[in-house]
């Protein structure tokens, strides 16, 4: 399994003094393909050896484009790519040395599954014996050495997946790129092949960029995501704190359920005022009185009133219209006003909530979070 | 449903039928049912050198058609598949051109325009013409399986260190193999059973085996004309015949090579 470990780079590549903390950079990366909206639009993106790292976003939101770019399958527009402070500007993709998993495999359908294992090994010129070695290894290391001779087309889809992944890391790539590889997968095979990455990805501690629009996918397997909109990243950071500590509207909103109040800022600070709903204790905020601020409570965060410390919480009543079991939660689906409003209630505290009933939940101010002040640099948000 | 089988199955076979009897007659000229059985025109056809060098011409008029039609066709499926430019409508019709031209009126262009080049009855003029009219037929297998071809595996080679000559010859000629061997094929049948133009500009020179028959019917009503069309349904049969064998074969060969999984 070791043959598959990435080579510890060459000393001119990076010297030991100054390990560079960012290995794969992107500087104002923008691509456009003619139309007037770039596809990508002034990316900047900075990697850190052996992380994984994932590009979050919906269709069309330039994280496949920010992917190809790395490949060098696409040239960016405008800005610069380096990978361990060399350009990859200019570099044809077959001499990139980068591993890459395609959204549908991309297996040779006319080659056994160790000749393609075996082909970059081949295209690099290394001698017949050691093909022979590190294929097998790296088909023992997928566990499909049994595999060896079938055809992709003579293959499950999971089998190919991992006949992919093992071909992007035989010849010891520098950066390990994935485009959504677990989009074909049905629901259980790919909550296992998503641990088997992550598992992959921990014995070999290869750089990794993941690209995904499925935000489960991002959270559980990820170091840190880059959340892409519109062609640009709206944030990065650990899954942890985009859960928690959203940016913007756009990532409250694609990442987890949330509810988001429109509120202004009361004096002092501490308090945020909605005309309809009245006024909610917030974490002190700095901001001064009057600011229109947006305030998200995720659904989860909601617990029913009766539990509540009196006199610190907020309250909210909620006329509930519907509700969702998902056997270890309820899912409360209502409105305060004329917001509409999500509670994930443990399944033990949810017994007659029926439409039509009031609800009155309750949250800590310290559990909810303030979306800082959008400067309205695009018209990205609604 | 069966019923209309049948009579179609009839209708396409019926003429075969009559065909291959005639073949081993013992009677001087074209007569159903022959009157006796041998091998009389079998042995006419081998020996005869206006039949055997047409057979010749044929073989080496329809190759040739093959290798050109493949060279200008080919190219022009990549081009017009894979790139934007803006005659490419344009030059989608024009390669499409031949198969709406009746033959007639193409092979009497050939005809004076060829004269006047002094291409008539050489091989060049019937091999430039033949891959006129095979164009399409490749262009439309070819740019088919282009259309289907998925170019990620392209990609896929190039990202693990694969040039674009090396891409092309691991990955795309390989999995294009079939649509290009069926293509070529196509030209060559295309070329083999021609019988307008070769009329018009092979000549004696390079007389192809369909005008040979043309010929031979028009004067005598020959039997040899038999024994011709029995030998190319023969040959069309066995080339169909072993395409399947290769590739059942080839499946088989694929199941044996699967490991039994532990």
């Amino acid at each position: 399994m070791s043959e598959v470990q990435p080579r510890v780079r060459d000393a001119d590549d990076a010297p030991a003094c100054t390990r560079a903390p960012d290995y794969l950079e992107l500087k104002d990366v923008t691509k456009r393909y003619g139309g007037t909206v770039p596809a990508v639009n002034g990316v900047s993106l900075s990697i850190t050896k052996g992380e994984f790292i994932t590009l979050l976003g919906p269709s069309g939101s330039g994280k496949t484009s920010t992917l190809m770019m790395i490949a060098g399958f696409e040239e960016p527009t405008s800005g610069e790519i380096t990978l361990g402070g060399r350009s990859l500007l200019g570099i044809a993709p077959h001499r990139r040395n980068l591993g890459m998993v395609f959204q549908n495999y991309a297996l040779f359908p006319h080659m056994s599954a160790a000749d393609n294992v075996a082909f970059p090994l081949r295209m690099r010129g290394v001698a017949r014996d050691e093909i022979a070695r590190r294929t097998d290894a790296a088909l023992a290391s997928v566990g499909l050495q049994a595999f060896a001779r079938r055809h992709p087309r003579e293959m499950s889809g999971g089998q190919q997946q991992r006949i992919a992944l093992a071909r992007a890391l035989v010849f010891e790539p520098d950066v390990l790129l994935l485009d959504e590889p677990l989009g074909a997968l049905d629901k259980s095979l790919r909550e296992q092949m998503q641990l088997e990455l992550k598992r992959l990805h921990q014995r070999l501690g290869i750089t990794t960029i993941f690209v995904t629009h499925d935000q489960g996918e991002a959270m559980t397997m990820s170091d840190r995501i880059a959340v892409f909109n519109r062609g640009r990243i709206e944030q990065v950071g650990t899954p942890l704190e985009i859960y928690h500590r959203p940016a913007t509207r756009f990532v409250a909103g694609f990442i987890g359920d949330s509810n988001i109040f429109d509120l202004a800022i009361g004096e002092g600070g501490a308090t945020a005022v909605s005309e309809m709903l009245g006024s909610f204790r917030i974490a002190p905020s700095g901001l001064a009185a009057g600011t229109r601020v947006r305030l998200m409570v995720r659904p989860e965060t909601f617990t029913i009133a009766a539990n509540a410390r009196p006199g610190e919480a907020n309250l909210l009543e909620i006329a509930v219209e519907g509700s969702v079991h998902y056997g270890d939660s309820l899912l409360v689906l209502g409105r305060a006003g004329d917001i509409e409003i999500r509670v994930r209630l443990p399944n033990v505290q949810a017994s007659g909530i029926e439409p039509g009933r009031t609800l009155r939940v309750s949250w800590q101010p310290e559990h909810a979070w303030l979306l800082p002040p959008e400067i309205e640099k695009s018209p990205a948000f609604d | 449903m069966s019923i209309i089988a049948g009579v179609i199955l009839l209708f396409v076979l019926a003429p075969l039928l009559i065909i291959v009897p005639m073949s081993f007659s013992t009677a001087p000229s074209l007569q159903f049912p022959p009157p006796g059985y041998g091998l009389t025109y079998y042995r006419e056809f081998v020996t005869d050198t206006r039949w055997t060098g047409a057979l010749v011409n044929s073989i080496i008029i329809a190759t040739l058609t093959s290798i050109v039609t493949m060279a200008v066709a080919v190219p022009a499926s990549f081009a017009i598949v894979r790139h934007r430019f803006r005659s490419r409508g344009l030059m989608t019709i024009l390669l499409l051109l031949p198969l709406i031209a009746p033959h007639i009126v193409l092979a009497l262009g050939y005809y004076v325009y060829f004269g006047s080049l002094r291409l008539t009855q050489t091989y060049t003029g019937v091999v430039l013409a033949h891959s006129c009219i095979s164009i399409p037929v490749v262009y439309l297998t070819v740019s088919a399986a282009l259309k289907g071809f998925d170019r990620s595996i392209e990609r896929a080679a190039m990202n693990l260190g694969a040039g674009p000559l090396r891409v092309f010859r691991h990955v795309t000629l390989p999995v294009l193999r079939p649509a290009f061997v069926a293509a070529a094929l196509f030209a060559f049948v295309q070329s083999f059973d021609e019988t307008v133009i070769a009329i018009f500009i092979s000549g004696r020179d390079a007389a192809t085996l369909p005008r040979q028959m043309f010929d031979s019917m028009r004067t005598q009503a020959d039997p040899v004309v038999a024994v011709v069309s029995t030998l190319l349904l023969a040959i069309v049969v066995a080339g169909v015949a072993g395409s399947r064998i290769v590739a059942a074969r080839r499946a088989a060969f694929a199941r044996r090579s699967v490991p039994v999984a532990a």
